[in-house]
């Protein structure tokens, strides 16, 4: 066999061009604008914003089908006043996968998909053509599995095509989830600007590198549960695809302490939104970090599978679980309320941060309650009130972090006092939305979905479950407020209209334009030498980044 | 423009094995997958023994095929090596001459699969018979995907990259290696330990 020893690219070379370094990421050509821009795109800017245009629809769609539930449960004894009685399980298992996994944690992905790369300084995000075809991957599946809803099929579904549509489709979401998750993660862990250590790494980069951890470890698992449920559907249908166990299978992702994993990345958004406003950095930062990554392995829940071990939630390590996660959160809201003792600016963004975390206050403690021997809430609704919460925690931080960041992403600010508006109604209707679970929680109420198609009929839950359902429809309203926001400048022309850096940022993605040029950077960047690199050169007097660089790349562009 | 030229301006961060991480990170949900499968299996196998005693009844999992898989997977894992190693010193012809060997015991291990599958006698109507075949093709579809890799990290190499910087095949090599832990799991607790 003939072999030639010279790398091709050796003998290129051209006087206007940098030479080939191993090294270094060859930055490819600006791609195109437009459609075909959006189709064939391979800039990690693109994929988050399709990312977030789609997330946003189907997180409505969601939402919407999740206040249907609620309002089918006001007569319990008469299943069928909107849903017909088969139909009514399959509505429930389509609005939880459509919520958590076609909505929050697509729309903070997507947002990590933009963020992370200009946050730790990298002229493209790693593997950007592997997150594309995720994004592709991901809006397929999910397209499928509505249709396989739509089919009659789904979990327990009526028809088998449709159920075995539905359970491929899943693998599909879960394998583009995994493909976008596994770029962001590289992004922070490989192409971070010069200087920048781990330790230095902005809190939200942070955040998104512990929950892309945890993400990847907990949709694995996932599709070996879907994996074996299809496996045994095609075939006898003994155990593991019967209809009454499918659901029970894949359930234990929509619980304490699993669904806990939709609100790592607000994390990070709490404290970047939080610093930024007060005009000083995160400290202690250590610290903080610490409380994010404690929190996110504590959030792993993929061994708490009830449907093969009943009895896991009297065990001591789910107990402890549920209880020790307290300490984090507690821990993080201490240092980030001494942070704003400053009295920082109070932006649209900020008051979506200061409720998320409120939220999640409020969810870490239901949960270590739920876990209580003498208050016998487990089985219950009160875990369904727990998975609202930090469902709701998700879609304040995630919205929240789209409106920080708004700019940025699209070039535009979103206006600001229709974002407050927003956050209070998606605040109030998050409340409103799981307290009556708490307290139908109380007197004894099942929780739906341990067996298919039950609804238990307590003294006085059916005024509540309408409770629960208005205010479903209350944060369904408020995420279409969100979308309102963000309509015109999603559908703008990408053209820089945004100031660089509007709230006076600590981090690398505020040096430069909004939206980013090609390659994110016109200027190489000074080497990092902090977790709030614009503040040291504020400090220093080298040259002030957020301003000069900024601007200097806003007058180029 | 050449993608492997870099515009003047870009300061370009340096690149720490980029594919390698990608790699490792693409098999943490395998890993995970592969985990939750052997959990349940083993979760179904000692709730079954406790109660009947028996596991896997009159059914029939043969050790033949099993066992030269192991011994297959052994050897691939030395041919791998070698064409990292070589290709780390710029020697491509046995580099791509391990990546072809590798290649052709990755097929014998698919090969062997498929023989096993349609000699076992497992009873699709109980837990095992569904376990024992979803794991099984679950690897064989890991495995394959590792062919797919390899061969394309193959074309790279006929191509002259990765010299001095076998980064790309030290990737399919790391997949490659994990592949064969995985089914090392398998052989040692579905087929041997049964």
């Amino acid at each position: 066999m003939t072999v030639t020893e010279t790398k091709p690219e050796d003998k290129a070379s051209s006087t206007d061009l940098v030479e080939y370094d191993p090294n270094l990421v060859p930055l490819p050509p600006p791609p195109p604008d437009g459609l075909v821009g959006a189709l064939s795109t391979y800039d990690h800017k693109t994929t988050g914003r399709l990312y977030i245009g789609t997330s946003l629809l189907l997180l409505i769609g969601g939402l919407v089908l999740f206040a249907l539930v609620d309002v089918e449960r006001t007569t319990p004894d008469q299943l069928g006043t909107l849903l017909t009685d088969d139909f009514f399980f399959q509505v429930f298992t389509l609005s939880r996968v459509g919520v958590v996994l076609l909505g929050v944690l697509p729309l903070l992905l997507g947002i990590g998909s933009y963020v992370v790369p200009l946050q730790v300084g990298a002229p493209a995000g790693a593997f950007p053509r592997a997150s594309a075809l995720g994004y592709w991957t991901w809006a397929l599946g999910s397209g499928l599995f509505v249709a396989g809803y739509l089919a009659n099929g789904g979990f327990a579904g009526g028809s088998a095509e449709g159920v075995e549509l539905a359970l491929l489709a899943l693998l599909l979401i879960i394998a583009g989830l995994s493909l976008t998750t596994i770029a962001v993660v590289a992004t922070v862990t490989t192409m971070r600007a010069e200087g920048m250590t781990l330790q230095q790494v902005p809190a939200f980069s942070w955040s998104m590198l512990a929950s892309g951890f945890i993400w990847l470890t907990t949709l694995g698992v996932l599709a070996g549960n879907v994996i074996l449920i299809w496996v045994d559907y095609r075939y006898e249908q003994v155990l593991f695809g019967d209809a009454a166990n499918q659901w029970l299978q894949v359930s234990w992702l929509f619980r304490l302490p699993a669904i806990y994993l939709l609100a790592i990345p607000v994390l990070g958004f709490i404290v970047d939104a939080v610093s930024t406003m007060s005009g000083q950095r995160p400290a202690p930062y250590g610290a903080l970090l610490g409380t994010i990554g404690a929190f996110s392995i504590l959030s792993f829940g993929a061994w708490a599978q009830t449907a093969f071990d009943d009895s896991i939630t009297q065990e001591a390590v789910y107990i402890a679980v549920a209880v020790v996660i307290v300490l984090p959160v507690l821990a993080f809201t201490g240092a980030t309320a001494a942070m704003m003792r400053t009295k920082p600016t109070v932006s649209a963004g900020l008051v979506h941060a200061v409720f998320a975390l409120l939220l999640l206050l409020l969810s870490v403690v239901v949960g270590a309650l739920y876990v209580i021997e003498p208050l016998n809430l487990v089985g219950t609704s009160w875990a369904m009130g727990h998975t609202k919460l930090v469902i709701g925690v998700g879609i304040v931080g995630g919205l929240g972090a789209l409106q920080y960041w708004g700019g940025k992403i699209w070039g535009l600010q979103p206006p600001e006092a229709l974002a407050r508006l927003e956050a209070l109604v998606l605040t109030v209707g998050v409340l409103v939305w799981a307290i009556p679970e708490l307290i139908t929680g109380l007197n004894d109420q099942v929780a739906l979905g341990d067996v298919t198609g039950v609804v238990d009929d307590v003294s006085g839950a059916s005024s509540l479950n309408g409770v629960a359902a208005v205010g479903g429809a209350i944060v369904a309203a408020g995420a279409v407020l969100a979308l309102l926001n963000n309509l015109r400048p999603m559908l703008r022309k990408r053209t820089v209209g945004a100031d660089a850096d509007p709230h006076g940022g600590l981090t690398l993605e505020w040096a430069t334009t909004s939206p980013p040029p090609h390659g994110n950077f016109r200027e190489p960047l000074p080497p990092v030498r902090s977790c709030s690199p614009l503040l040291d050169s504020r400090v220093d007097g080298d040259g002030d980044m957020s301003d000069g660089l900024a601007s200097e790349q806003k007058d180029r562009a | 423009m050449s993608s492997s030229m870099i515009e003047p301006g870009h300061a370009p961060p340096e690149r720490p094995r980029v594919l390698l991480m990608g790699t490792a990170l693409s098999l943490i949900p395998v890993l995970m997958a592969f985990a939750g499968l052997f959990g349940i299996y083993l979760h179904q196998r000692a709730a079954e023994l406790a109660v009947s005693g028996d596991w896997l009844d009159d059914q029939i999992i043969p050790l033949t095929q099993p066992n030269m898989m192991a011994i297959t997977w052994v050897f691939s894992a030395f041919t791998i090596q070698m064409a990292v190693w070589s290709l780390a010193r710029r020697d491509r012809s046995m580099g791509l001459l391990g990546l072809l060997l590798t290649m052709v015991l990755g097929l014998a291990v698919l090969n062997q699969t498929s023989l096993l599958v349609s000699t076992m006698e497992l009873d699709k109507a109980t837990p095992v018979g569904i376990l024992v075949p979803a794991i099984v093709y679950a690897h064989a579809l890991m495995t394959l995907a590792g062919l797919v890799f390899i061969l394309l990290v193959s074309f790279r190499v006929l191509a002259g990259q990765y010299l001095e910087h076998p980064e790309g095949v030290a990737a399919a090599a790391l997949y490659w290696y994990v592949t064969g832990g995985v089914y090392s799991v398998i052989w040692f607790a579905i087929y041997v330990t049964k």
